[in-house]
């Protein structure tokens, strides 16, 4: 009898964690549907070095070539940097953003590269910056989320964002405009140094 | 009849039986506890305050942070329109296994300050 009880009690356990498990399944996509909405703006960055050519460059965030090339500076004391790494890293993410790095300003290396591993950002090209001193010192940038746009290696757009796509989305379509118009694409850039 | 006669006898061998039953249950259970919650990572929960994610509950103004060894930036709100200035005194993450740090100190502390443009 008591052998019957037992593995009644284990039955009923094992089927609560199933529950539970369920429940958190649940409660997680919901979350994932439901989740606040972000801005799909993207505002030009104020103050930035436009038309900087950096003296260093980061070799582990990649090769930012002839082309075009975007810079995403997170940072470890930013709360909405999360959500840009969570939408950097999650299911479909942006791992096909070739000509992309990322760039974590942090106080501390340990803190930067703790905020690497929790957010998964290891297999994205990165560079763990300690003070933020090559985005300020290069650009004159201490904002997150922000992204700078570098085209020929030279500094051509620095925007604030909320939202990987639009950025992903504006930047293409600028950079595509700057091949079809270079002439008002410097226009542009000239009004906005 | 002792007590050892009646655990090796008929009804005593069942009673063995179901005690090695239990016993194997609630090891098996255990581990099964162990392997599901004792290798999960602690969670570092962070304090927000505004749009900034800090390692201690603020308790300086950001004028006393941004005096000798600091990090300050500057982040917007999803939204966009809310700006903070996140600033961490010292090092108050170092070695942080859960927040607010242990570390929060004189030395090592947190501070913001948000404004609308």
């Amino acid at each position: 009898m008591l052998i019957v009880l037992s593995c009644a009690v284990l039955v009923l356990a094992a089927g609560m964690v199933v529950l539970f498990a369920m429940f958190g399944e649940l409660s997680a996509r919901v979350g994932e549907s439901g989740m606040v909405e972000r801005s799909t703006e993207v505002r030009p960055l104020e103050g930035a070095r436009l038309g900087q050519v950096p003296d260093s460059w980061p070799p582990t965030i990649g090769d930012p070539g002839t082309g075009e090339f975007t810079v995403l500076v997170l940072s470890s004391v930013c709360a909405s940097c999360a959500d840009i790494a969570a939408q950097l890293t999650e299911k479909p993410g942006h791992a096909d953003w070739q000509t992309m790095g990322v760039v974590i300003s942090t106080s501390h290396r340990d803190v930067g590269e703790n905020f690497v591993t929790q957010h998964g950002l290891g297999g994205l090209p990165h560079y763990v910056d300690v003070g933020g001193e090559w985005v300020s010192g290069e650009f004159d940038v201490r904002m997150s989320p922000s992204a700078l746009v570098f085209r020929d290696g030279r500094l051509v757009g620095a925007y604030i964002f909320h939202d990987v796509a639009a950025l992903r989305a504006a930047v293409t379509g600028t950079m595509a405009a700057a091949d079809q118009e270079p002439e008002k694409e410097e226009a542009w850039t000239e009004r906005r140094g | 009849m002792d007590g050892t006669k009646r655990v090796t006898g008929g009804k005593g061998g069942v009673r063995i039986g179901r005690r090695h039953f239990l016993a194997g249950a609630g090891a098996s259970g255990l581990a099964a506890a162990g392997v599901v919650f004792g290798f999960a990572k602690p969670a570092l929960a962070l304090v927000n305050a505004g749009c900034c994610t800090l390692y201690c509950n603020p308790s300086h103004n950001l004028s006393q942070c941004e005096t000798g060894t600091y990090y300050v930036w500057e982040c917007t709100e999803s939204s966009g329109y809310l700006y903070c200035n996140c600033c961490e005194h010292g090092n108050p993450g170092y070695r942080c296994s859960k927040t607010p740090c242990q570390n929060c100190n004189s030395s090592n502390y947190s501070s913001y300050s948000c404004q609308y443009p």
